[in-house]
C-alpha cells in the first residue's frame, strides 16, 4: 500500500470518527429499539455512529498492518496514479478554488467568478508548454466564452436564474 | 402478447416525434464523446447533462440519458483501440486485443468490430430488458415488507462484497451512506434526526447532491492526474464493418458474450469490466484461435465489447423494477428519473407505463443509432482526444457545479455536494470506495422503513425474516455473500493458498463506467 494511501485512509477515518462521536450525542437522545423489539427512530443513527467508528478503527488497522507488510518485503508501489506532491498541491488547490468558486458565487456575478474560477484552474493544469502569455489568453478566452454561455443557456433557455 | 403491443405503440411514438429522434442521437453522440476522452465517464455525463433535460418530457429526457449511456459504453473502445487506453472503465478489457490490432495495422477493422459487437450486445440486452422486466415488476408488487428489506440488504450486502477493496472498507462505506439517508426527519414518526435546528436539514440530503459529490468531483479530481492521450485518425475508414460470413462466424460468441454482461449488469456494483472480463475469458476459452488472443485476435475485442454494451441492458433491470441500481450510471439515471416525478420500483409499470414502455424503446433506438453515430463520427472523436486537459477540466467543474445548483435552484446542495466530494476525493485516496455510499444513501430509507414496518406487522418479531420464504433465501445469500469471501480467504491460508494482494488505485474504480 502506497504512503499516500495510508495517509490518506487515516485523514479519512479520522474525520469519520470525529464526525460520529459529534453526532452520537443527538443520536442516543432518539429512542432506540422499541418495547417489544420493534425499531425506532433513533435505531439507525446508534447503529451508524457505532458501526462508523468500529469499522474505521478497523481500516486503519489494516491499512497499517498491509503498509508495513509492504514495506518489510521491499514492494511498495510508492506512487499508485501521481506523485504525492502532485496529488497534495495541485489537487489541494483545485479543491480550495473549488470551495472559494462556490462561496463567492453568492456575493459575485456567476459569469465573472466562473471566468476567474475557470481561468485559475486552467492556468494550474496547464502543462509548461502552455505557460506562456499566449497560452493563458487562450485559457482566458476559452474561459469567458464558456461562462457567458453557460450563464446564457442556464439563465434563458433552462429558466434557471444563476445570479 | 402485451409486451409487444405496449412495444408497438411506443415504437410508434417515438418513430413518429423527431424531436425524440434527434434527443436521442445527441445522447448517443454525447456518450461517444464523453466514452471516447479517458478520464470522462458515463456517469459525469449523465450528470452534467441531467439540468439540459429540465424542459423536456420525462421519456424524451430519461431516453437522452440512457442513449448517452449506451454511446458512451461504445466509444470507450475509440481510445482503448488506438492508443491502449480505455475511454471507460468497461473497455479496459478491449485493449488486450484491440490496440496489438491497430499496431498490426488492423485498427479499422477492429473499430468495425467494436462497434458491432456494441450493436448486438445492445439489442441482445435489450430483449432482456422487455421480457425481464416487466414480469419482475410484476412479482416484486407481490412482496412484502420482509422482503422488500431483504431485497435492500442483499443489494447492500452485494455492494459492500464486491467493491475491489477490503470487506471492511466496503461495509464502512455502505453504513457511511446509510448514516447520509438518515439525516431529515424520520419517515414514520416525523422526528428530526441530525437536523441541528436547521431548515434545509430536515428536508434531508438529496440524492442528486449526494450522487454528483460522491461520484463525479472524485472522478474529476482523479483526471487531473491522469496524462495527456493524443491519437492519429486512420487515414482510411475502408473495411471497417465484416463481412457477412465474418458477422456469422462471430455470431456465437456476440450472444454468449452479451448474456454475460445482461446477468453481471444485473448485479449490482459488478459492472461492465467484470463483464467484459468474463466474457473475454470464455471466447477465449471456445475459441479455435485461443493462441492469438492478446496478439490482435478480433474474437476478443467482439467479446468485450458485446458484454460491456449488454451490462447496460442488465443493469437497467433492477433499477426499472426494484429500484436499485445495478451500477453508477443507473444510479444517476434513478436521480435523474426522480427528478422527472418517476418513482423507479415495482410500481413504476403501473403508474407510468406510457412513459416506461416509451423508454424501453428508446434503449433500442440508441443502441442502433451507436453504428451509425460511430461510424460517421469515427474521426470526430478521435479529434475529441485533443482536447486539453487544462480546459475541459474547470469546465467540468464548473457545469458540476451549476448543475447541482440547477436542481432545486439551492445554494444549500451546492454546499453539500462540494462537501461530499471533498470527502469522497478523500476516501478515494484512502482505497474507501464511494459506490457503496451512494447505494446507501438510495436504498437507506427503503432498508429502514420497511424493517420497521415489517417488525410493526410481527409484534416486534425478528424471526418473521427468516420464517417467510422469500425474505429468508434473500437474507441468507445476503449473509452467506458477507461472510463467505472472508471464510474462503481463511481456508485459503490454511491450506497454504495465496493471499490475493490489493489491487492498484485505478482497478479500484473500475465498477465506475
Amino acid at each position: 500500500m502506497p504512503t499516500l494511501n495510508l495517509v490518506a485512509s487515516i485523514a479519512t477515518s479520522v474525520l469519520l470518527i470525529g464526525l460520529s462521536l459529534f453526532l452520537a450525542g443527538p443520536a442516543f437522545e432518539l429512542p432506540g429499539l422499541g418495547p417489544k423489539g420493534g425499531l425506532q427512530a433513533g435505531t439507525l443513527p446508534q447503529f451508524v455512529v457505532v458501526v462508523v467508528i468500529v469499522l474505521a478503527v478497523l481500516s486503519v488497522i489494516n491499512d497499517v498492518i498491509k503498509w508495513r507488510a509492504d514495506r518489510r518485503w521491499g514492494h511498495m508501489p510508492e506512487q499508485p496514479f501521481a506523485p504525492v506532491r502532485q496529488v497534495v498541491t495541485v489537487g489541494g488547490s483545485v479543491l480550495v478554488l473549488l470551495a472559494a468558486y462556490v462561496f463567492a458565487w453568492g456575493p459575485v456575478p456567476f459569469p465573472l467568478i466562473s471566468f476567474v474560477f475557470f481561468t485559475f484552474v486552467g492556468a494550474i493544469l496547464a502543462p509548461p508548454a502552455e505557460r506562456t502569455p499566449r497560452g493563458y489568453s487562450k485559457i482566458a478566452l476559452t474561459g469567458l466564452l464558456f461562462s457567458i454561455g453557460v450563464w446564457l443557456i442556464f439563465t434563458f433557455v433552462l429558466n434557471v436564474p444563476l445570479r | 402478447m402485451e409486451i409487444l403491443s405496449n412495444l408497438a405503440v411506443a415504437f410508434g411514438n417515438e418513430l413518429s416525434s423527431p424531436l425524440s429522434l434527434a434527443l436521442i442521437l445527441v445522447g448517443v453522440m454525447v456518450g461517444f464523446t464523453f466514452g471516447a476522452t479517458p478520464g470522462l465517464t458515463a456517469t459525469m455525463g449523465v450528470a452534467l447533462f441531467i439540468p439540459l433535460t429540465f424542459p423536456l418530457p420525462p421519456d424524451m429526457a430519461i431516453s437522452m440519458m440512457i442513449a448517452l449511456y449506451c454511446g458512451s459504453m461504445a466509444g470507450g473502445a475509440i481510445p482503448a483501440i488506438l492508443i491502449n487506453i480505455p475511454g471507460t472503465p468497461s473497455a479496459v478489457v478491449t485493449t488486450i486485443d484491440g490496440y496489438p490490432m491497430t499496431k498490426n495495422g488492423r485498427a479499422v477493422e477492429a473499430y468495425g468490430w467494436a462497434l458491432v459487437a456494441s450493436v448486438v450486445g445492445g439489442i441482445v440486452a435489450w430483449v432482456a430488458l422487455v421480457s425481464l422486466a416487466p414480469a419482475l415488476a410484476r412479482l416484486a408488487l407481490k412482496l412484502g415488507s420482509a422482503e422488500y428489506a431483504a431485497v435492500a440488504f442483499l443489494g447492500l450486502a452485494i455492494i459492500s462484497s464486491v467493491v475491489p477493496a477490503p470487506l471492511v472498507k466496503g461495509v464502512l462505506a455502505t453504513v457511511i451512506g446509510l448514516g447520509l439517508s438518515v439525516v431529515g426527519f424520520d419517515q414514520i414518526t416525523g422526528q428530526g434526526r441530525w437536523t441541528f435546528d436547521s431548515l434545509q436539514l430536515t428536508r434531508g440530503i438529496g440524492i442528486m447532491p449526494a450522487l454528483i459529490g460522491l461520484l463525479v468531483i472524485p472522478e474529476l479530481m482523479m483526471t487531473l492526474f491522469q496524462r495527456e492521450a493524443h491519437a492519429e485518425a486512420p487515414k482510411t475508414v475502408k473495411g471497417m464493418f465484416p463481412t457477412l460470413a465474418g458477422f456469422l462466424g462471430q455470431l456465437v460468441n456476440m450472444i454468449r458474450s452479451s448474456v454475460i454482461g445482461v446477468v453481471t449488469g444485473i448485479i449490482p456494483a459488478l459492472g461492465g469490466s467484470v463483464g467484459a472480463l468474463i466474457a473475454y475469458d470464455q471466447a477465449k476459452r471456445f475459441s479455435k484461435n485461443r493462441d492469438n488472443f492478446g496478439k490482435g485476435e478480433p474474437e476478443g475485442v467482439v467479446a468485450s465489447e458485446s458484454a460491456n454494451n449488454g451490462v447496460t441492458g442488465g443493469a437497467l433491470i433492477p433499477l426499472l423494477t426494484l429500484g436499485i441500481p445495478g451500477d453508477t450510471v443507473t444510479a444517476m439515471l434513478l436521480g435523474g428519473l426522480m427528478i422527472h416525478g418517476l418513482q423507479p420500483g415495482p410500481r413504476l409499470f403501473e403508474t407510468s407505463g406510457d412513459i416506461v414502455w416509451n423508454i424501453l424503446a428508446a434503449v433500442l433506438l440508441a443502441n442502433m443509432a451507436i453504428i451509425i453515430v460511430g461510424a460517421i463520427g469515427f474521426r470526430f472523436f478521435v479529434r475529441v482526444l485533443d482536447v486539453p486537459k487544462h480546459l475541459l477540466a474547470p469546465a467540468l467543474f464548473v457545469l458540476a457545479v451549476v448543475g447541482t445548483y440547477s436542481l432545486s435552484n439551492s445554494w444549500f446542495d451546492v454546499v453539500i455536494m462540494l462537501g461530499l466530494g471533498v470527502f469522497g476525493f478523500l476516501a478515494t485516496l484512502g482505497s474507501i470506495p464511494v459506490y457503496p455510499m451512494v447505494i446507501g444513501v438510495i436504498l437507506g430509507p427503503l432498508l429502514e422503513s420497511e424493517t420497521r414496518r415489517a417488525l410493526v406487522i410481527s409484534g416486534g418479531d425478528w424471526t418473521t425474516f427468516l420464517t417467510r420464504p422469500v425474505s429468508a433465501v434473500l437474507v441468507t445469500v445476503a449473509i452467506a455473500i458477507l461472510i463467505g469471501p472472508t471464510i474462503t480467504k481463511f481456508l485459503r491460508r490454511r491450506s497454504g493458498g495465496a493471499d490475493p494482494e490489493t489491487q492498484p488505485i485505478d482497478s479500484r474504480r473500475e465498477h465506475e463506467d
